[in-house]
């Protein structure tokens, strides 16, 4: 509820009252509020809640720095030991004044670059001053050069460069009305400069229409070489912001920047090959090889990193489309690979091709990627694909291509015309499902929709094949969403039987889905070998091979083998950047799986790493309010409470939800994410409405069938019922819980297993039988070392048996047990706080207690309660407990 | 002697219009400094309101000589112009960005946007403690000597005339109080 004004004058003496004492004792000084304060109960401990929150809270004023507007520079103004004259352009790093020396010393105007002073950061001076010398020795015909360079006494940096008159290409060839052969030798001018100062270890980075401009009689000067490195910050310098970005990484020109620097790495001389063909690409064209919905950095992102750019030829004007049609689309098309590698591996390679193409020789472009046009050619038009394969052979035929490269290019057609019927059935099967029968206006539920799903799937006779496989993923994905894994199990074993024996190569992603659900079912070594056997099946074929890979690696997840987890989830990222179909809900799928692999290796830096970048290529490609989004965030609140933060938990599944929530505002949530939400409320002592979402989650999953989930949230409603010593109850609520688990036949290693043993523990040494709950501590450690994963949640466990241990008296037993514990535990950092360090410190501060150490069990005792504030709240019992034993 | 000076002598002896002369001078100064900082581009173009407090003290102190209660009223008052300073500087670039400074530049997406989080947060602030104003002026004082003038708490304890401890404790009460008021 919001605070306002008017309620200050009431809160505040009590505000005072409540600051006096210590914050454990604040719970129950709310708890005894007199009654006519009672309304302000709420208030009140919303506001003594946050000081964690607010550490950091308005202790400084937000910078107010003087953006370009502000800068009020002007003619005469004076930078350096420069007068500024008349302003020549203003971009968005910098912009460029005609100047002169003050001093009359030399007699020349230059170009004065001034970067914004919001976008310089401090490192600037020391990378002007290592820096400008190299620049200043560059010294070719075809480039600007660098005079000087430094900081003014108010902190202002500058750079005085050549200042050349003359106009960007594209203006210049359209003026002066150049043929296709002249702009060609053009540009060969600009590819030999560019060479020039790749023999000398400089790269542009910024090479764009701006920066290269063309004097009378055809003289070309390349500006700006090497500033842009000058002007950007370290890349490995990150802000401390918690969520996402690197500060200055971005300057970049988004219509001329290769893929790798949108993606943050390493720039090479490959980076200017890309920029290059870009810039060709337009002047030949008169048009750009993007076409970005909007203007924004994450448009152009998609486009550059994601999507093919069409062939010249197919955007040129007709008259002229001829002439590209071939060797200059080849080479265009090579310069503009995707990855570095693939691109022509110098700018002499790049002229070399072009001198060959107006020699009329063969080019290297050309054989290399023959295959790459022809499939380009047929992915991108999906009618003549009669007109492209004969294309395909007239030009195999007549180039004399060897033969394996002919044989390669018939593949990718192949595979081409096979991603085609895909594409078609699935929009058979959108159009069937979504549309027949419906009258304008009437709406869908989605058990309507499983129920045409499902009369899809079973047709044998009307529909062709892959509608149906299209259909039977769809309809198994949601029953195994749902639980339902026996069902998903039927429906994709009914598809698999019935396909005609002549199409048995479309079944591989359906044999590979039920693998996966075989694995739910309990088979789990007939699920890697299916498995297995498919992805040996589809060597040849890298997008069935990835997403074959992809499940293996969730098998491997589910059964807490890391290794395999992460290895398969980087095999399949491999297999599906060659497959090159971009789809950026595949890629978020192998993201998050990547990013659970190191979760499950208790990398968590690196797991929280792979979720943000899967969140930011939805968002960027407006799909940040998807269901695939949902689960992201969804994933993200498992990872968060494996690191032992079920605050940050919190946040991420109710984002889940509100996304969810506004796609369908009448679909009721699943009973997995309703138990996932159940549980992180229980951890962060939110009993009633932990206990409230457990008894949704449990009739929703007995409706359902699903066994694993009705155990779920017996488990999680007998660690309530222990946490709130209601012992019984917890006991009657295990009993069930081994029931359901028995039934669900899971692996001995699942998860589910591994946490009945934790709670079981819990309520035993709750109970005082301390020998039972070593025992049971102890199985649940077998089973995570069985698992070759898991280390955060085994400190948490080595963590309890130490405290049963301390409780037993046997001290040197609890010793060890901590030590290990604070090893396993997920380390310490300012970002992130995990229960499970706080636990593994807290016992270490009873330990030292027991020993008589005050000093290092009050450190150790400190160090818990800011763990335990972090990641369950400032209210939370265990957080109040560990600040009790600080004041003791 | 500069008029400086001698408004100052003549308010030091109790002249109540020189005072206020006194006290437009110091706005008219402060605010103009402040500008001069946030658009001369500096060293780091980032507003240091704490050495421009302490600047203009000192050009005053030069100038004549500011007895202790004088010396209270001055860092109260100035700390009250610098609010108002900020926050007008905050609204006029607002201002600025909703007319719409045509050109589009995506390159300074990230700049911009941790720029105007900054502004909005001391607009935000604003509105708080205005709403605050008549219910507690102390804290109100607080947070304009603490956050909008970066002055000690123990500079505060003296201006107020209380002990640095009950600074703190206003301080963490008016940080609780806008964090919750903000949400």
């Amino acid at each position: 509820m919001p605070i306002t004004a008017t309620d200050w004058k009431r809160l505040s003496p009590l505000l005072d009252a409540a600051l006096d004492l210590a914050p454990a004792e604040r719970a129950a000084w709310l708890a005894s509020l007199p009654a006519e304060h009672a309304d302000l109960r709420e208030s009140l401990a919303e506001l003594l809640t946050r000081p964690v929150e607010t550490g950091d809270f308005l202790n400084r004023l937000p910078e107010f720095s003087g953006s370009p507007a502000a800068l009020a520079l002007g003619p005469d103004s004076v930078v350096g030991p420069y007068r500024l004259l008349r302003e020549l352009g203003h971009g968005g790093t910098s912009s460029v004044w005609l100047a002169e020396r003050v001093d009359g010393s030399i007699k020349r105007s230059v170009a004065l670059k001034l970067p914004h002073l919001g976008l310089v950061d401090r490192g600037i001076e020391q990378r002007i001053a290592r820096e400008t010398e190299i620049l200043a020795s560059l010294e070719h015909p075809h480039i600007a050069r660098l005079y000087d360079a430094g900081i003014d006494e108010r902190g202002r940096p500058y750079l005085a460069l050549e200042y050349v008159a003359g106009v960007p290409p594209d203006e210049y060839c359209r003026a002066e009305r150049l043929s296709l052969r002249d702009k060609l030798a053009l540009f060969l001018n600009i590819l030999r400069a560019v060479a020039f100062a790749h023999a000398r270890l400089i790269v542009h980075r910024d090479l764009k229409p701006n920066n290269i401009l063309i004097a009378a009689g055809c003289d070309v000067r390349l500006l700006d070489f090497g500033i842009a490195r000058l002007l950007q910050p370290d890349t490995s310098v990150r802000t401390h912001a918690t969520h996402h970005t690197i500060v200055g990484a971005a300057a970049l020109t988004p219509a001329y920047a290769a893929p790798e620097q949108f993606a943050g790495q390493t720039v090479t001389v490959a980076t200017d090959v890309y920029s290059l063909g870009v810039i060709l690409f337009e002047l030949l064209t008169g048009a750009s090889p993007y076409a970005p919905k909007g203007r924004s950095l994450g448009d152009y992102e998609h486009e550059v990193r994601y999507v093919e750019p069409p062939l010249m030829s197919r955007t040129a004007r007709p008259a002229e489309a001829g002439a590209l049609r071939g060797d200059l689309d080849a080479i265009v098309a090579r310069a503009l690979e995707k990855k570095p590698e693939d691109r022509y591996p110098s700018v002499e390679a790049f002229a070399t091709d072009i001198e060959r193409h107006l020699a009329a020789q063969p080019i290297a472009a050309r054989a290399r990627s023959f295959g790459y046009v022809a499939r380009k050619f047929v992915r991108r038009n999906l009618l003549p694909l009669g007109i492209a394969a004969a294309t395909v052979t007239v030009l195999a035929v007549s180039l004399g291509v060897a033969a394996w490269q002919w044989r390669d290019a018939e593949r990718q057609r192949a595979m081409a015309v096979d991603r085609l019927a895909n594409s078609d059935a699935a929009a058979t099967f959108t159009s069937t499902v979504l549309i027949e029968g419906m009258q304008p206006g009437e709406s869908l539920t989605f058990e309507q929709l499983i129920a045409r799903s499902e009369e899809i799937a079973r047709q044998t006779g009307r529909n062709d094949v892959r509608s149906r496989i299209f259909a039977s993923r769809f309809l198994s994905d949601w029953y195994r969403a749902n639980g339902m894994s026996r069902r998903a199990e039927q429906v994709l074993t009914r598809t698999i039987d019935s396909l005609p024996a002549d199409s048995q190569h479309l079944g591989s992603t359906l044999r590979c889905s039920r693998a996966y659900t075989w694995l739910q079912l309990g088979r789990h070594d007939e699920a890697i070998e299916a498995v297995t056997r498919e992805i040996a099946l589809n060597d040849d074929d890298p997008a069935v091979a990835a997403e074959c890979m992809l499940i293996r690696s969730w098998i491997a997840a589910n059964s807490g083998d890391s290794h395999n987890a992460l290895d398969f989830a980087q095999r399949a990222m491999t297999r599906y950047e060659e497959a090159g179909v971009e789809s950026v809900f595949t890629r978020s799928e192998l993201l998050q799986a990547l990013g659970s692999a190191h979760a499950l290796r208790d990398e968590f830096a690196a797991a929280h790493e792979k979720f943000r970048e899967a969140l930011g290529l939805l968002n960027d490609s407006g799909r940040g309010h998807s269901r695939a989004a949902a689960k992201v965030h969804d994933d993200w609140a498992s990872i968060w409470m494996n690191a032992g933060n079920p605050r940050r938990a919190l946040e991420e599944i109710d984002i889940a939800w509100q996304i969810t929530r506004e796609l369908s505002p009448g679909s009721l949530p699943t009973d997995n994410r309703i138990g996932r939400r159940a549980r992180i409320l229980g951890h962060l002592a939110q009993f009633e409405a932990a206990e409230s979402q457990w008894t949704e989650a449990l009739d929703l999953a007995r409706e359902r069938g699903n066994l694993p989930n009705i155990a779920a949230a017996f488990i999680g409603q007998a660690e309530i019922a222990t946490l709130k010593g209601e012992l019984e109850e917890a006991q009657a609520q295990l009993h069930r819980a081994a029931v359901a688990l028995r039934e669900s036949a899971l692996s001995a290693n699942h998860v589910l297993n591994t946490r009945f043993a934790l709670t079981n523990a819990a309520l035993l040494a709750a109970r005082g039988n301390s020998r039972g709950a070593t025992a049971e501590l102890g199985r649940a450690l077998a089973q995570y070392q069985a698992q070759d994963c898991c280390r955060a949640h085994m400190a948490l466990t080595l963590a309890m048996r130490g405290e049963v241990a301390l409780r037993e008296g046997r001290i040197s037993d609890a010793m060890t047990d901590t030590r290990a514990a604070r090893e396993l535990a997920p380390q310490i950092t300012d970002e992130s706080f995990s229960r499970f360090t706080g636990r593994a410190w807290f016992v270490t501060g009873l330990v030292y207690e027991a020993k008589g150490r005050r000093r290092e069990a009050r450190d150790a005792f400190a160090t818990a309660a800011m763990q335990f504030a972090g990641a369950l709240g400032e209210t939370h019992p265990d957080t109040l407990l560990a600040r009790a034993a600080l004041a003791r | 002697m500069d008029e400086l000076s001698l408004l100052i002598q003549r308010a030091h002896a109790g002249d109540e219009a020189a005072r206020e002369r006194l006290f437009a001078v110091a706005y008219e100064d402060l605010r103009s400094q402040a500008r001069r900082q946030l658009r001369g581009g500096g060293r780091n173009t980032l507003l240091n309101t704490t050495v421009l407090l302490h600047e203009s003290f000192l050009r005053f102190q030069r100038a004549g000589k500011l007895a202790g209660a004088e010396r209270g009223h001055f860092f109260a008052y100035a700390a009250r112009v610098m609010r108002s300073v900020i926050v007008d500087f905050a609204r006029q670039r607002q201002a600025e960005r909703r007319g719409g400074d045509a050109v589009h530049v995506p390159l300074d997406a990230q700049f911009a946007e941790n720029l105007r989080a900054g502004e909005d947060e001391v607009i935000q602030i604003n509105e708080a403690i205005e709403a605050l104003q008549a219910e507690d002026p102390r804290l109100v004082q607080v947070v304009e000597m603490r956050y909008f003038a970066g002055m000690t708490e123990q500079e505060i304890a003296v201006v107020l005339g209380v002990t640095d401890r009950t600074v703190r404790r206003d301080w963490e009460k008016a940080r609780l109080l806008l964090a919750a008021m903000l949400r």
